[in-house]
């Protein structure tokens, strides 16, 4: 037995141990038997290193050039880096859903290393079997797809085989070795040959498969009826978890469209930005409404639907991705996996809401809402927006499929229709975010609410005059670009950034309101008394924190995209052409040969405004040519960008032109930075709300 | 329940603003073969097919799309546009435009080409036909 035999070995050892550990837990439950709960969690940690062994040799067999591996054969070749040898894991079908797989049961072994605790919370223990049968019996779904339908350690098939003898017949070039195996393999897409290649599919991945645990300690209170205090503490400590790298895999992904791709955004609601985007929404309301819970006692059957709603909203994303049934930059091609994936999420849904109903009485509460202006009304309206953004992307991305089956007709939706049903809503919630820190529990007057946020709003006016001025000198700068008058930006660029400043200022305020109370109180130094805040109240500063961000970032977005300005120019060899203020000079060109396996041809280009040099850019485009192993030539372009604190200068080289001019496309968008800004802050923030959690109570014990 | 008013009004608003937006922003899709067949469409339509032929690469682009089903059904297609780099003959494409009556020709404001993000061995090999999968082309105004 070879090393990839044994790698098959473990994907199927790990499938029975799934089964094992759903059975075991089954038969704990209902002989009440806590041997077999133990045995159930051996199993779930047994089945989580055979995964990750699985996966393992999966990518030693790139790095060994495993190319009679008809997966290993489709995503790499000899001269891919070694980065990307290791991303072939997840570059095809196959390999995504054993990494899935396996990291799904790496958190698998740490969720039952977790409940080998001494002094867990009995609701923990009594919990522990029902968590271990959802948990693996999703486990058990992903194993199986790997080990029934798409495996990637499967054979490469005597099609490509006949193909490439037939091939290096003709041209007389030895394309098959001795073994009768290819010699090389015929690459990986070159727009994937990135680095964000290694850190968005894995974060995004990662925030997916976290929203297991949650999903998993929901249904388990559902399925056994025990409701205390312990499971929805648990299950929002993983949810915040899942939320960072959810975040992180979000944005990740539109700062690498923004890199890669050329045309200058980094959103353009793609089906799969959507479903990446969706549980993003719904454990976002998760997170406050569980607060509504926590402290009064409310909106459990609310937490039960967004806890399942969350996960099933992952599902969702990963059968749009794998079925077919829209086409999307990311879609890989499969039929047969698409179609297990709608079963399963059939069956999901089923249970989910089987369970709900089962339970509704139990769950229900006896207090309610007591007033709309206060900290749990804005909290159920904050949540009530994001379901219904998250409602409008799924119909407006299923819509072309939708149309097609009710009207025979399909309707295909373009970025100006999710614009214009979302802002609205994003506006209402930037809103809702700004009025909340300001709103106490169970009642608000308006007078306490306007005290608070008197002085916040009155200071965002000059901020936010300030930031559109900024952003409007892009287009008082652009060629050919008319200035629209200001008053053609009030909706929703003034409202956006006006209301973002407002989140950021009432924030500050209202620290600045509790460091001075705890001053008076204490006799402390507002330092201390500020850093003893952040630090016993984490989680609400961290909180506030990540709505700091969240502002910083609908600022970015707003101005970096209305303020836009595209140009097109043509400049000769040693020539200059001027876009706005900035000065472009053409050094030359460089076209060396393959340093890889593409053709490079780069244009060196100096910046410079008023005489000061600012940057030497070189955008290029890389030509990969037909070869043995790869049918069809592929070009892609490098762009280049100049980032400057009011905008980034993004050059995207278009190609030759007639007359051996060259062709540049130039966009500008003011105050993107802001974008990433505000990512780095909501990530801080998540950390610091989280921390405490990492140190004390990961274990789940409570 | 203190709630009720405004939890209405973000649900009628949101119904509101889907059906808006369909109404206003949707554009009918359609294959080569059904654009061809009767009387063209007056409005704004995307129409999926294959790249037949490239004629101009340089902007304006000019080339020929045929259905995928019945290669012998194809129209021209001229779009002001810069070319994208996934732009390539026997490519999956879909162009958004409208029909020009007087010109005889398809007048396309965007292009969708085939993205080859995760195509298959079979596919780079010439064995199999990629899947449909878009990407928008750059697109600079």
């Amino acid at each position: 037995m070879d090393y990839i035999d044994l790698g098959r070995g473990l994907e199927r050892l790990a499938l029975g141990l799934a089964v094992a550990t759903v059975l075991l837990a089954l038969w704990a439950v209902l002989s009440r038997d806590r041997r077999f709960v133990v045995a159930a969690r051996h199993a779930l940690i047994g089945g989580g290193f055979a995964a990750i062994g699985a996966a393992t040799i999966l990518v030693v067999c790139f790095f060994n050039r495993e190319y009679g591996l008809e997966y290993v054969f489709s995503y790499s070749e000899k001269k891919l880096a070694a980065p990307y040898k290791f991303a072939g894991l997840w570059a095809g079908l196959q390999g995504s859903i054993l990494f899935w797989a396996s990291l799904l049961g790496s958190i698998g072994a740490v969720l039952g290393w977790s409940f080998r605790k001494r002094g867990l919370d009995p609701s923990g223990r009594r919990l522990e079997p029902f968590v271990y049968i959802v948990f693996a019996t999703v486990q058990t779904f992903f194993l199986a797809v790997i080990c029934v339908v798409k495996d990637p350690f499967e054979p490469i098939s005597q099609r490509i085989l006949d193909s490439l003898y037939s091939r290096a017949m003709e041209s007389g070039v030895s394309l098959l070795s001795t073994t009768g195996m290819p010699m090389d393999g015929s690459g990986l897409n070159p727009l994937l040959e990135n680095y964000w290649m290694t850190i968005h599919p894995p974060s995004v991945y990662l925030g997916f498969i976290l929203y297991t645990v949650p999903f998993a300690f929901g249904m388990a209170a559902l399925i056994s009826g025990e409701f205390t205090s312990y499971w929805i503490r648990t299950t929002r400590r993983w949810t915040m978890i899942a939320w960072l790298f959810n975040t992180n895999g979000v944005i990740l992904g539109g700062l690498w469209a923004y890199e890669v791709l050329g045309w200058g955004g980094y959103w353009a609601w793609d089906p799969v930005e959507n479903a990446s985007f969706l549980p993003w929404l719904a454990s976002t309301a998760f997170l406050h409404s569980v607060m509504i819970q926590e402290r009064r006692d409310m909106l459990r059957v609310w937490n039960a639907f967004l806890i399942a709603l969350t996960f099933l909203l992952s599902i969702f994303g990963t059968y749009l991705t794998r079925s077919g049934i829209v086409s999307s930059v990311h879609a890989f091609s499969s039929g047969d996996v698409g179609e297990w994936f709608f079963w399963f999420l059939m069956f999901l849904i089923a249970m989910s809401m089987f369970f709900i109903f089962f339970r509704m009485t139990k769950l229900r509460s006896a207090n309610s809402v007591d007033s709309a202006l206060s900290r749990e009304g804005v909290f159920l309206l904050n949540n009530m927006v994001l379901v219904s953004i998250a409602a409008a992307i799924v119909v407006l991305t299923l819509w072309p499929k939708i149309s097609f089956e009710l009207f025979g007709k399909g309707i295909s939706i373009q970025v100006p229709v999710y614009n214009l049903v979302c802002t609205p809503f994003f506006i209402l919630l930037l809103a809702l975010t700004a009025i909340g820190p300001g709103t106490a529990w169970v009642r608000t007057s308006w007078r306490t609410l306007s005290k608070n946020l008197l002085l916040p709003a009155l200071a965002s006016i000059p901020l936010a005059v300030g930031t559109q001025y900024l952003a409007y000198q892009v287009i008082r700068g652009g060629d050919g670009v008319d200035p629209l008058p200001f008053i053609e930006h009030v909706y929703p660029t003034f409202i956006v950034t006006y209301l973002g400043w407002l989140i950021i200022s009432s924030l500050a305020w209202e620290i600045v309101r509790t460091v001075r109370n705890v001053t008076r109180a204490t006799g402390a130094a507002p330092a201390a008394a500020f850093l003893r805040l952040m630090t016993k109240a984490n989680r609400r500063y961290g909180g506030y924190i990540v709505h700091a961000g969240l502002a910083m970032l609908a600022i970015g977005v707003v101005n970096s995209s209305m303020y836009r300005v595209v140009t097109e120019v043509r400049i000769a060899d040693g020539a200059s052409a001027d876009v706005g203020p900035y000065r472009l000079d053409v050094r030359g060109i460089q076209i060396d040969k393959p340093v890889s396996a593409y053709l490079s041809t780069a244009v060196t280009l100096d910046v410079s405004i008023d005489g000061s040099h600012l940057a030497t850019l070189t955008p290029e485009k890389r030509f990969y040519p037909v070869n043995g192993f790869r049918m069809e030539p592929t070009t892609t372009t490098e762009v280049q960008i100049l980032r400057r604190p009011g905008e980034d200068f993004y050059v995207y080289f278009e190609r030759m032109a007639d007359g051996g001019d060259y062709k540049f496309t130039i966009f500008r968008s003011p105050l993107i930075s802001l974008v990433w800004l505000g990512w780095i802050i909501m990530i801080a923030g998540g950390l610091w709300a989280a921390a405490p959690l990492a140190k004390r109570r990961l274990g789940l014990a409570g | 329940m203190k709630l009720v008013a405004p939890i209405a009004l973000i649900v009628l608003g949101l119904i509101g603003l889907i059906v808006m937006g369909i109404v206003q922003g949707g554009i009918p899709e359609m294959q080569v073969a059904d654009l061809l067949v009767g009387e063209k469409p007056e409005g704004v339509v995307k129409v999926h097919g294959l790249l037949e032929k490239i004629h101009s690469s340089e902007r304006p682009l000019r080339f020929t799309v045929s259905d995928k089903e019945d290669p012998t059904q194809t129209f021209d297609v001229y779009c002001d546009r810069t070319r994208p780099d996934t732009f390539q003959e026997t490519y999956d494409v879909a162009v958004q435009g409208r029909w020009n009556a007087e010109s005889g020709r398809f007048e396309a404001d965007q292009i969708f080409t085939k993205c080859p993000s995760k195509y298959e061995a079979e596919d780079k090999l010439g064995l199999g036909r990629a899947p449909v999968v878009e990407a928008p082309a750059k697109m600079p105004k």
